[in-house]
């Protein structure tokens, strides 16, 4: 059954693409500029969505916005809604890694202001130069997940490319700006009061809580957090009554508590030289791991299983 | 089941038409191959096998969604010429009756047209011929940034709604132009509006006579239509079928 044309992905991606046309034919002051900008953003996004299924953009809270993402016609034409924009995004985010956590926050963010400017007196855009390069990178990884590039899009492929670099650059000064000055603040410390803190990250920065790394400014030792990555690996150790449970990591923060050190964000962190890919283990118990009763635990299962299967007694 | 047809190709040249030799000892197998190189073929067929078998018989056939009237989805439909006011509303037939229609692709304003288009002949043999032209020849004079670019908009029945001319997400490229439904929305298909119309000359012909012919057509790629019906040829009848894949 083909699906509905307006949630096709060709469809979003073709008005996507007349929104961008629009966008770039004022300055990047323009307040139309950035209003054409989030109106294209949307349409791409749910265009990548689609591209997948369009049943991914159907809101789940009543049926026939299934059957109209189908292309079943079940009285929903007309009637049929989609999901938020946050809701696209986080989709994406699933789905696709490379539509990293800091590209959803942004298109999530971009679009907040386009609602803003729509429902205020307010100009709710930030000057351009703050958003473009990310504009465009989000853009890049939306066509990527299409199929597609910048040049198929956008009518300067080589300029958004500059674009994106820039704001590539300008992020990894950043980051390099915020570890010299906190290294700056660390090295004026009195060298007691240096170790007292040290030792009170080394105390704090239990394994159980992250993944230890030496801090970029003060080599203290920091945590590093992630997301999963791929599905946990479990090995049992019958010998030892135990299961070690080692599951991929992808860094998406830093902190250190000894110079305060705080770094958020996949790309910050690689620009950090701490971006790369950890494995979290951690041990459990084989009855734990599996949900298992020991001996001592009998009585209780059996009386837990049996009021599983025990419809309500209303007389009683 | 017996095999219902082999094949024969001849690449008409643009300014000859049809060669008047058709080879009949060419292996089933070079189908594929045909149609990559010229973008369409013709097949000698059994002429007491239906069309919807032969169809079958090629690839997966692609179900039309039911026109209004139709209680069900069709896998074959008889096109017979129409005068333009007993026509169903936004036809070829509606808007250009007995007069040629243009060089198009079927179901042009469907985000996902059907990739093959088969059509043979079953009626009264006529001298009506159907035209043909490469898309992708089109594309290259036109520019293939141009087209690529190029965004129109979708009306003739059902909600409005954009779709690019070239589409080069699908390999191979996704080609798709109707001058009757789609209409320019940006300015790089108005340029191509204006610039395929000093290439009708790109076009040949191919007749469809005989029930013993099918006539393949990648619609994906080549822009197909039918020339004139005079009064002495208003019996002709086609039958017409979409493939979605090829066996």
């Amino acid at each position: 059954m083909p699906a509905p044309a307006d949630w096709s992905s060709e469809t979003l991606l073709a008005k996507a693409k007349l929104y961008v046309e629009e966008m770039e034919l004022h300055d990047a002051t323009d307040w139309r500029y950035a209003l054409w900008s989030s109106f294209a953003l949307e349409l791409l996004a749910r265009a990548a969505l689609a591209h997948t299924s369009p049943v991914l953009l159907a809101k789940t809270d009543h049926v026939k916005h299934i059957y109209f993402a189908l292309g079943i016609e079940a009285g929903a034409a007309g009637t049929a809604k989609s999901i938020e924009f946050s809701e696209v995004a986080s989709r994406l985010n699933e789905l696709h890694r490379e539509f990293t956590p800091e590209l959803r926050d942004f298109a999530v963010l971009h679009l907040g202001y386009r609602n803003a400017e729509l429902h205020s007196g307010a100009a709710a855009f930030p000057n351009a130069a703050r958003w473009v390069g990310r504009y465009y990178s989000t853009c890049k990884i939306l066509l990527k997940i299409l199929g597609l590039g910048l040049g198929d899009f956008v009518g300067d492929a080589g300029a958004a490319e500059a674009l994106i670099r820039e704001a590539a650059d300008d992020a990894a000064k950043s980051v390099k700006q915020d570890i010299t000055s906190h290294n700056k603040v660390w090295l004026n410390l009195d060298q007691v009061l240096r170790d007292q803190r040290e030792q009170e990250a080394l105390a704090w920065a239990g394994r159980e809580r992250g993944h230890r790394v030496a801090c970029p400014a003060c080599r203290s030792v920091a945590l590093v957090e992630g997301r999963p990555l791929g599905p946990p690996r479990a090995q049992v150790n019958e010998a030892e009554q135990e299961v070690v449970v080692r599951q991929a990591m992808l860094p998406t923060g830093l902190r250190c508590v000894a110079c305060n050190l705080r770094i958020a964000g996949e790309a910050r962190l690689r620009f950090a030289e701490r971006g790369d890919a950890f494995t979290h283990n951690r041990t459990e118990s084989l009855p734990a791991y599996f949900g298992l009763y020991t001996e001592d635990e009998v009585h209780e299962a059996v009386e837990a299983e049996t009021r599983r299967f025990m419809d309500d007694d209303n007389n009683e | 089941m017996p095999r219902a047809y082999r094949v024969h190709s001849a690449r008409p040249l643009p300014w000859m038409g049809w060669r008047s030799r058709p080879r009949y000892d060419r292996p089933v197998n070079h189908l594929d191959a045909t149609l990559q190189a010229d973008g369409f073929v013709v097949a000698r067929c059994d002429p007491t096998a239906s069309t919807e078998m032969i169809a079958g018989q090629l690839g997966t056939i692609y179900l039309h969604p039911p026109a209004s009237g139709r209680p069900s989805f069709d896998a074959v439909r008889a096109l017979a010429p129409t005068e333009s006011d007993r026509a169903a509303p936004r036809s070829y037939s509606a808007r250009f009756g007995y007069n040629p229609f243009p060089l198009h692709t079927d179901l042009a304003t469907k985000p996902e047209p059907p990739r093959w288009v088969l059509l043979r002949a079953v009626g009264t043999p006529t001298g009506v011929g159907t035209t043909l032209c490469d898309g992708l020849e089109v594309v290259r004079r036109v520019g293939v940034e141009r087209c690529a670019h190029a965004i129109f908009r979708a009306g003739g029945g059902g909600p409005p709604h954009y779709l690019r001319m070239l589409d080069r997400l699908h390999d191979p490229r996704r080609l798709r132009w109707d001058q009757a439904f789609l209409q320019p929305a940006n300015s790089a298909a108005r340029h191509v509006q204006l610039a395929f119309a000093e290439l009708a000359h790109l076009q040949h012909r191919v007749p469809l006579v005989r029930p013993d012919a099918v006539l393949v057509i990648d619609n994906w790629r080549m822009l197909h239509g039918r020339e004139a019906v005079t009064e002495g040829d208003r019996g002709r009848l086609i039958e017409r079928v979409y493939l979605q894949e090829m066996r």
